[in-house]
């Protein structure tokens, strides 16, 4: 790490715990909504597990607990769709996912890398049919997520993330079983997929969604979700298609703490990676911790391991610490460290550091920066990789 | 597929009159050159996995002669597997390079097996190459938006009057 950037990172840190000190009210957050003691994401998101569409208790609680000018009304026209545009029954959730990036990325003695990027553009759906529940999205790929492709283009295509059908059960509706292409329910659902935990284990919320039947429950401090996983159906030939099923259950031990496990067995003909043979595992834990009322920490550690059918195996791990810290309503500061080594031969460590800023400016609107520093583990030696990214997120 | 065809090819042509014969220290050679756990055998760069058929016809032995590699020639051998490290060569072009194939104890001559095609993307149900244009499609669903709108305004609005 260059002398610049290092001096860049301590001036970010001071300038942000400075504020923090001079500006504190509370604490607000999103898997950081552990702070308000919600450790559940059923009363927010249509999936149940977390993401997808907000619902309207969602949109108001978005407006009310994140936005930096306190919002006094969250019931405001600019909470619901599209900024108030239309007017919904509860019963049909609109959202939009918007997400334009700036990146530069140096990797090694390689040129600087800078692009402008469209990671999510997708419009979502759920609909309410007294206990039935109809959810899908539909967006726009420029490029990578072919695992959630639509289209057969090489890019520019049309994707679905997620398309289920469910059915509430139980009398608060606490329980949801639901069959299609779904989220994997493994780990902390969070919003970077770029984290290692996410990519080694295969369940990104880009492109790593399966097909299959899913099961969620809520029961006292427990809640957890079982999937069924038949494959997903937008890879072809069946060979590339993973088959088993992935779990979590999380514990919420007091209202500022929960911790739960995961769990993910698989096995394709082919791995749509290493083309031979996987019986592919992950299996691990994490926590969610709101030690002070800024402050939420987030950990996920997992244990990876793929049985390659003559062709050996590779048994690795991928873990992460992040810490969320709620400077002023609105404005977050994220540190985040993070490690992994997939197993492969004579693979040794690689390591990461991030130091984030997001700003939750507007209705639905949040800038996030990130600057990340690398040093990933190469057959020939290790190199450094730094890249810088600037996200403009807009939820319609 | 064809670009890879295109490149074996080529260097069948380009280096027919260099090909070495069998040397049956070289698997030993290259596990002792990648310190690696996997055994290795003679089909990796010729025709049968033992030793005594002169003709190297695999993809990464092709590769190995064209970064250098003769027969009965070590040190050949390892500054091939240097040169193939160093550009990270991957005569299958399955996106894992030779020398990580061999490491990790995968066929560096084979992207699929059993005559499994690569993976491909897309709706399973669509039976044909997508003429689909996501663009058309957006501008499609914001009419259909819009068009939801301007009928709810006349709704509310016929409601007051």
């Amino acid at each position: 790490m260059t002398r610049a950037r290092l001096a860049r990172w301590f001036v970010s840190v001071t300038i942000g715990v400075v504020w923090a000190c001079l500006s504190a009210k509370r604490a607000n957050a999103y898997p950081w909504m552990i702070r308000y003691g919600s450790s559940g994401c059923a009363s927010c998101h249509s999936d149940p597990s977390g993401g997808g569409v907000l619902t309207s208790s969602g949109r108001a609680s978005s407006e009310l607990l994140t936005r930096s000018d306190e919002a006094s009304d969250p019931v405001s026209p600019a909470s619901r769709f599209l900024w108030g545009a239309f007017r919904l029954p509860d019963s049909v959730r609109l959202g939009g996912d918007l997400r334009g990036a700036y990146t530069s990325t140096t990797i090694g003695d390689r040129p600087t890398d800078r692009r402008l990027l469209l990671p999510r553009a997708d419009l979502e759906a759920d609909l309410e049919l007294d206990r039935f529940r109809v959810a899908a999205s539909a967006g726009y790929a420029a490029s990578g997520s072919t695992k959630a492709a639509l289209t057969r283009r090489s890019s520019k295509n049309l994707v679905s993330r997620e398309h289920w059908l469910g059915y509430e059960i139980g009398e608060d509706r606490a329980w949801l079983v639901r069959a299609g292409r779904i989220a994997v329910p493994f780990g902390l659902r969070v919003m970077e997929d770029a984290l290692w935990v996410r990519g080694s284990t295969r369940t990104t919320q880009d492109d790593d969604q399966e097909y299959g039947t899913a099961l969620y429950g809520a029961a006292g401090p427990f809640r957890g979700e079982l999937m069924a996983i038949v494959g997903n159906f937008q890879i072809r030939p069946d060979d590339y298609r993973e088959r088993g099923y992935s779990a979590y259950v999380e514990w919420a031990a007091t209202p500022g703490l929960a911790l739960g496990v995961s769990s993910l067995i698989t096995r394709a003909r082919r791995d749509i990676e290493l083309r031979v043979t996987d019986y592919r595992q992950a299996h691990g834990a994490f926590a969610r911790w709101s030690p002070a009322s800024q402050l939420a920490l987030l950990a996920e550690a997992d244990w990876v391991y793929q049985s390659l059918t003559n062709h050996g195996h590779r048994s690795g791990h991928a873990a992460f610490a992040q810490a969320d810290w709620e400077a002023k309503q609105g404005i977050h500061f994220m540190l985040t460290l993070e490690t992994k080594n997939d197993g492969g031969a004579e693979e040794h460590e690689s390591y990461g550091a991030w130091a984030s800023a997001v700003w939750f400016f507007a209705p639905h609107a949040d800038l996030r920066l990130d600057d990340m520093y690398r040093r990933l583990d190469r057959v020939d030696g290790g190199v450094d990789s730094f890249a810088w990214l600037a996200t403009l997120h807009l939820y319609l | 597929m064809i670009k890879l065809l295109q490149r074996a090819l080529f260097l069948t042509i380009a280096l027919l009159p260099r090909l070495s014969s069998a040397s049956p220290e070289y698997p030993f050679a290259i596990e002792n050159y990648l310190g690696s756990v996997h055994t290795y055998d003679c089909a990796l760069c010729h025709a049968s996995a033992t030793c005594g058929c002169p003709t190297v016809v695999t993809p990464f032995g092709l590769s190995l002669v064209a970064f250098g590699a003769k027969g009965r020639d070590i040190g050949s051998l390892n500054d091939a597997l240097d040169a193939s490290r160093a550009r990270e060569w991957d005569s299958d072009g399955d996106g894992l390079s030779d020398v990580s194939e061999l490491l990790l104890g995968s066929d560096p001559n084979t992207a699929a097996l059993d005559g499994v095609s690569p993976p491909r993307h897309g709706c399973s149900l669509h039976p044909a190459r997508s003429s689909l244009d996501p663009v058309a499609f957006a501008s499609f669903a914001a009419l259909v938006l819009a068009w939801i709108r301007a009928r709810g305004s006349r709704t509310r609005h016929g409601n007051v009057t």
